[in-house]
């Protein structure tokens, strides 16, 4: 096997290999990342904090899984702790549409409800909306299912009585354009 | 309407990306299809914003990525077996190899001392018959340090002898070595001129087995032969245990300093060696890098340390000096 000299890829064949104490050396270089985008999108310390143990064991576990050819260690951390924080807000969510539905009127909003709304706010941002009204109105429909009721492709598909491919194919297509938009202004910012 | 900074937006925006992938759910991580352009935006874009995590937060992460996989052995690691069993096997497959030599390659040029396949094997007759005498407590062998010219009265009373009987001594030896080396294992013997435990003693063998099987089948033309995976991690473990007692051998000992191993593929393992011998491992100066096997065949003298493939980080002249120790005890 050739040892790489890029940093990345030696620190995964460290990882690979059992050295504790390459998965320290990865955390200093990327848990201010994975930190800030986990409590970004929780709005939740506590969950932020269980959300980088819980990436960086991850990691551990299953170093095979990175694919420096797709992107770099810190791009596959990132998204790492970020689907970890959206799987973190879709339980609360789902929660505490749990909690609403059986709890009395009177009683008070709970810490979960707290995170979902906070993510919901981030997600109602002045620009978000802009860029979603950039979608068909089907496409924005199928998204909203999606992002705010955390609906699955089947799911959007039997909530608008129709075809799971026709959902699969509204989401994407609404996901690839907001991402160009996204990136492109990314970009910008960047430059 | 919240203030909210663009990369909030992104960060809302790759939300919605993690739900789209899939049905799965909160049923555990899924494989990850990296978008790379949004991630690195994304992660560029966080930087300036980021709250640095609880300085606590360090060890407790660290220590439950521990408790979910143990350190120091890889992924997919091959359990050592002893050296016993690891000398066994090499015995059989060298036995293998030399039941299926035709007459010419008896005769092929295998070594620059040894020289033909046909004397290789009787120098083995002679290192085995030194080794049974090693493991016996009740002789006396006489100071031996060249082990090449140890065997050289061996290998002349074997020159008129047909090869197929060569083999066929050679085999017994080694079977009369196994039995020998039976009982307690870290009993001390003798090994030319320095003191190891009757287990080193075999590890020892087996890597001359395993290197002089190399040269057979470099000279015969043949697929060169591979240890298991067992073999080879007991192996890197001897080896990378020995490291302060080859330092110590060679004269080159870094008293109070240490090195980081990392030995990748399923025979290896990370490992931090004190650089001398009755030192406590302390914050290693340098980490090596590089294959199981490779560092296998430097300490069997099969690759040179300047030709292993390896990433040194830290203290590179300390690396080499490592490096260059790890073929100590090897004996051709």
């Amino acid at each position: 096997m050739a040892i790489s000299s890029d940093r990345d890829a030696l620190l995964v064949t460290r990882v690979r290999a059992g050295d504790d104490s390459a998965l320290a050396a990865v955390y200093d270089e990327h848990a201010d990342l994975v930190y800030g985008l986990a409590r970004r999108v929780t709005r939740n310390e506590e969950l932020a904090r269980d959300i980088v143990q819980e990436v960086f064991a991850y990691f551990w576990e299953n170093p095979d899984r990175v694919d420096l050819g797709r992107g770099t260690l810190r791009a596959y951390l990132s998204v790492l702790a970020h689907r970890r924080a959206v799987d973190e807000v879709r339980r609360y969510e789902a929660r505490s549409r749990a909690e609403t539905a059986s709890a009395p009127p009177e009683e008070e909003d709970g810490p979960e409800a707290q995170v979902v709304a906070e993510a919901a706010r981030s997600w109602r941002g002045k620009r978000v909306s802009e860029l979603l009204e950039t979608l068909s109105a089907e496409q924005r429909e199928a998204v909203r299912l999606a992002y705010y009721e955390g609906l699955t492709y089947v799911q959007v598909a039997n909530r608008l009585g129709i075809p799971e491919g026709t959902a699969k194919y509204r989401l994407r297509a609404a996901l690839a354009k907001l991402r160009t938009l996204l990136t492109d202004e990314a970009r910008e910012a960047i430059s | 309407m919240t203030d909210m900074s663009f990369d909030d937006e992104i960060a809302a925006l790759l939300a919605f990306d993690a739900l789209a992938p899939g049905e799965k759910g909160d049923a555990g991580l899924p494989d990850l299809e990296l978008p790379p352009g949004l991630a690195d935006a994304a992660a560029l874009l966080a930087e300036p914003t980021v709250t640095g995590p609880p300085s606590a937060l360090r060890a407790v992460t660290l220590a439950r990525a521990m408790s979910a996989r143990r350190p120091g052995r890889p992924l997919d690691a091959a359990p050592p077996c002893e050296p016993p069993v690891a000398f066994d096997r090499t015995v059989a497959d060298l036995d293998d190899l030399l039941r299926s030599l035709t007459s010419d390659e008896w005769n092929a040029r295998a070594h620059a001392e040894h020289g033909r396949v046909r004397d290789l094997v009787a120098h083995l007759v002679g290192v085995e018959r030194l080794v049974l005498r090693w493991l016996d407590p009740e002789d006396t062998v006489p100071d031996l340090p060249d082990h090449v010219a140890a065997t050289r009265p061996v290998v002349a009373e074997l020159a008129g002898t047909d090869p197929g009987d060569i083999a066929r001594q050679w085999h017994e030896s080694a079977r009369a070595v196994a039995a020998a080396a039976a009982g307690d294992r870290t009993r001390p013997v003798v090994f030319h001129d320095i003191t190891i435990s009757v287990d080193q003693l075999l590890v020892t063998c087996t890597g001359e087995l395993w290197a002089h099987a190399i040269d057979i089948c470099r000279a015969t033309g043949r697929p060169l032969p591979q240890l298991d995976m067992e073999r080879m991690a007991m192996l890197c473990s001897q080896l990378v245990a020995a490291v302060p007692l080859a330092l110590a051998y060679r004269g080159t000992i870094a008293p109070g300093r240490a090195a980081r191993i990392v030995l990748t593929g399923p025979a290896g393992g990370a490992f931090t060696v004190p650089l001398a011998p009755q030192d406590q491992a302390v914050e290693p100066e340098v980490t090596i890098v590089t294959d199981a096997v490779d560092f296998c065949q430097v300490a069997v003298r099969r690759l040179r340390p300047d030709q292993l493939d390896a990433a040194i980080e830290g203290d590179r002249a300390l690396g080499d000096l490592v490096l260059t120790s790890i073929d100590a005890f090897a004996r051709d």
